[in-house]
């Protein structure tokens, strides 16, 4: 007996094709994308709401670049109290802070220091982070700006941790390797970091 | 052809009718300042002057006593009186001024009282670039003399050889000394001006409409900003007191953090709501209690310079760069973050953030772009303070 082919068989095939070309082209564009791995954690016992003035700590520099950390907190500074959501303590003051209590590591601080800081500069959580990446990536001829920060709250009352996210933006996409482009600007990126950083924060 | 022509015509004539005083291709920077309603020590024509050395903070190598004789024959032209330079000398000598950055209010009381001069001219050599093509930016304040050493007048101006280069490139300038002249004449003009009473900006309103607008353009608005709700300074009540200190300079241009600190007093200063603090009394408070801002300015600290100065305000921030131009390609490039506490309530009452470069949102002819990062951060500040103040 021999199987003919019908329509069904016909539509079957085409589907599967076009299911594999769909599934290369997302893999395709996953390994283009440079927002992988990311990873949101929110303590589900804290309230959120309840915080009301942040401090932000220097954050730590893993690029080569040196005013990497400052820039991006600063505008992590600024956007953060832009939301008006919280009180963002003045940069001068946790300085203050870190000075008093002779904060070792300032981006990394501990849980006791993290609550004998907070008492210090009456704040309701400390928010620390890291810069992993900062500057212009290249792949062949194109170019293009991209960042990477990771940041994690941690409670004044315990010094424990309730939220910690990271954000990647920019990079070499599949449409700057075919065409071209500088990409964005680094200062649109961070931007762009920041506000994904807190979207992460505010979501509920 | 024709078409192209046409074109070229217009973008010669759109060049050449920036004027000298200018910024070098973008709208004049230029912001000549009233001082408060009632405030002390308002002089006119007649007022003798005494013209400290000029400071150089441009970072290169320039004679500031060159320039200092210039801006002093550029005044003399124009009637000016100015204090004698002899009995000025053995004055800053016998009191052993160096700093002429700034005025405290023990020289201003000596001033008046010594030499009885009515105010200092204060001048700053903020940019000085003899290569081709020449850059050039100088900035004065103008203070009374005695105990209240109140800022009457403050000026800006930004040049570049290649801001005007009109058809044909007519209208470039390679002589450094030619755009010094310029700058200086747009210095001395603008002083003989408010000497006269010919004010820019209207006196004792809320906001200075220079010239019917707001004086910048939106690009240079801040990136992000915050800003207390209920602060509003209210116009025709008691000007609130503003002490403007340096800011944290992590650029790797020499004094930005000065640089921007008085580009944000020249802009204050022309608020009718606002009454700024001369930077020589800051500084002399700033010694004495040997306050440092590592990192910016503490809680405490701002308490102390409440106590000091009795300022309601502090403007302090961070410059991450501070970039002219080298050669006649590349582009300005200037960002910093700004914020001001409100030294009774202990809060952040503003924070902002801004970057620009000279040629954004420029796509023809280099029209609307900046050509010097003076200017550029003049527009950027500007902006920042209406968005404040208004």
């Amino acid at each position: 007996m021999t199987h003919r082919p019908s329509f069904c068989d016909a539509a079957g095939k085409t589907m599967r094709k076009s299911g594999i070309i769909l599934l290369a082209l997302a893999v395709l564009t996953g390994c283009a994308s440079t927002r992988g791995g990311e990873v949101t954690y929110h303590d589900s016992n804290m309230d959120f709401g309840s915080l009301q003035s942040v401090a932000v700590m220097p954050f730590a520099n893993l690029t080569p670049n040196t005013n990497a950390a400052e820039r991006v907190r600063d505008v992590f500074i600024t956007m953060l109290q832009a939301t008006g959501a919280v009180y963002v303590l003045p940069p001068g003051e946790v300085g203050r802070g870190i000075s008093r209590t002779s904060l070792a590591t300032p981006a990394a601080p501990t849980p006791e220091e993290v609550m004998a800081f907070s008492k210090i500069v009456k704040a309701d959580a400390v928010i620390s982070g890291v810069v992993r990446e900062y500057g212009e990536v290249r792949s062949g001829t194109t170019s293009s700006n991209v960042i990477s920060v990771s940041l994690r709250m941690m409670e004044a009352r315990t010094g424990k941790v309730v939220w910690s996210a990271s954000s990647t933006r920019g990079g070499i996409t599949t449409v700057d390797r075919l065409f071209g482009g500088g990409g964005k600007p680094i200062n649109a990126v961070t931007e762009e970091a920041v506000k994904d950083l807190l979207d992460k924060l505010f979501a509920k | 052809m024709l078409l192209v022509a046409a074109v070229l015509a217009s973008a010669g004539c759109a060049a050449a009718k920036v004027p000298a005083a200018g910024t070098g291709g973008s709208p004049p920077v230029v912001s000549a300042v009233t001082p408060a309603p009632g405030a002390p020590g308002t002089i006119g024509r007649g007022a003798r002057i005494a013209v400290f050395p000029v400071q150089n903070v441009s970072g290169n190598a320039a004679s500031s006593r060159e320039v200092t004789e210039d801006l002093k024959k550029s005044l003399a032209a124009r009637t000016v009186s100015l204090q004698d330079d002899p009995p000025l000398d053995r004055f800053l000598e016998k009191r052993r001024v160096r700093f002429t950055g700034g005025l405290t209010r023990e020289l201003g009381g000596a001033f008046r009282s010594e030499l009885g001069v009515d105010a200092v001219l204060i001048v700053s050599l903020d940019l000085y670039e003899a290569a081709d093509p020449p850059k050039i930016g100088i900035t004065a304040r103008l203070v009374s003399t005695g105990e209240e050493t109140a800022i009457l007048w403050a000026d800006g101006t930004f040049l570049s050889g290649n801001g005007s280069p009109g058809l044909l490139g007519l209208g470039l300038v390679t002589d450094p000394g030619v755009l010094k002249a310029r700058a200086l004449d747009a210095i001395a003009g603008s002083l003989e001006g408010y000497l006269a009473g010919r004010k820019k900006a209207p006196r004792g309103g809320d906001a200075p409409e220079a010239g019917g607008g707001p004086g910048y353009r939106s690009k240079h608005l801040p990136r992000g900003l915050y800003r207390q709700p209920d602060v509003r300074m209210i116009p025709g009540q008691n000007p609130v007191k503003v002490a403007v200190l340096p800011f944290l300079d992590r650029s790797a241009r020499p004094y930005a953090g000065e640089l921007m600190a008085n580009h944000f007093l020249r802009e204050l200063v022309r608020w009718s709501s606002v009454e700024v603090v001369e930077p020589g009394v800051v500084r002399l408070a700033l010694l004495r209690s040997r306050l440092i801002m590592e990192g910016g300015l503490s809680f405490p600290q701002a308490d102390l310079l409440g106590e000091l100065l009795g300022v309601d305000y502090v403007v302090t921030g961070e410059v991450m760069d501070y970039q002219d131009p080298q050669g006649y390609e590349g582009t300005p490039y200037a960002e910093f973050s700004v914020y001001v506490i409100d030294v009774k309530r202990r809060q952040v009452v503003w924070m902002s953030s801004s970057y620009n470069r000279g040629d954004d949102r420029v796509v023809l002819f280099d029209w609307g772009k900046t050509y010097t990062a003076g200017a550029m951060v003049s527009e950027m500040v500007r902006a920042v303070t209406d968005r404040f103040l208004r």
